[in-house]
């Protein structure tokens, strides 16, 4: 165990200081910046959420309710007065 | 329970940094360590009840981030040898000054890391073994043969050839 014993005063004699008051303006600055990341995570989240909402809506209900590219279609044949395009689509 | 924490840091700045510069061999890991650590602490004071003591509360934290930090550096190690290896990434660490003599860490390498940070927190900080089980949640048996375990794997080790310059 003297062996063990003489390795482990080494190890304690290991004495590196650094700058305690330079680290504390760097832990608080740290501090600050992961709360906004935090925040940042936060809204991520939620507008992944709102998007993931939106495409289930879009792909489960058949986009009804809104100007959908049919729609278009239907408007831009009447336009040109093409009743019988309009007409297969509605089918 | 209302603590400033710059008490809390003049309190105990040098005692984390004992215990972590024992742990961790590279002087830019400690610092970083150390800012973790009291990040941490920094954020959590406010939820601190004073259910167990400041101190076993503080160690707890600087516990629990040196173990993890020393996993995720283990990790980033193995990632960089193997990409060495293949010839895709040079470390910049060979080039760089090293303060300290890493060989000093080189026998800690047999142990795990719970054998690790008991071992330095009862042989070379000195803190008593009912601590040490406050602060690892475990019992005074556990950190006792866990300590007698990682003395024994000490000793085998350092009769090895290769720290012959250290006697």
């Amino acid at each position: 165990m003297d062996e063990v014993k003489k390795y482990l005063s080494r190890l304690k004699a290991v004495s590196f200081q650094p700058d305690f008051d330079a680290m504390l303006d760097g832990i608080i600055s740290k501090s600050a910046k992961k709360d906004v990341l935090f925040f940042h995570k936060i809204s991520f989240a939620f507008l992944a959420a709102i998007f993931f909402f939106f495409a289930v809506y879009f792909y489960y209900f058949q986009q009804t309710g809104f100007y959908t590219a049919n729609d278009f279609i239907f408007e831009r044949e009447n336009y040109n007065g093409n009743k019988l395009i309009s007409y297969i689509f509605e089918e | 329970m209302n603590i400033d924490f710059s008490e809390v840091y003049k309190d105990y700045q040098q005692k984390v940094w004992n215990l972590i510069s024992k742990y961790i061999y590279k002087f830019e890991d400690r610092q970083d360590l150390f800012q973790e650590i009291f990040v941490k602490i920094f954020k959590n004071l406010k939820k601190f009840r004073g259910e167990s003591n400041l101190s076993t509360w503080i160690f707890k934290i600087a516990v629990n981030e040196s173990i993890n930090f020393s996993k995720k550096k283990k990790r980033q190690l193995f990632l960089e040898n193997l990409l060495k290896g293949a010839g895709i990434f040079r470390s910049h660490e060979e080039e760089k000054h090293v303060e300290e003599d890493i060989k000093l860490w080189e026998p800690l390498k047999v142990l795990n890391e719970k054998q690790k940070i008991i071992l330095i927190m009862a042989e070379v900080e000195e803190i008593n073994l009912s601590d040490i089980a406050k602060i690892l949640n475990i019992s005074v048996g556990t950190v006792k043969s866990n300590l007698f375990r990682a003395k024994e794997l000490l000793k085998k080790e350092l009769g090895k050839e290769k720290y012959k310059w250290m006697k």
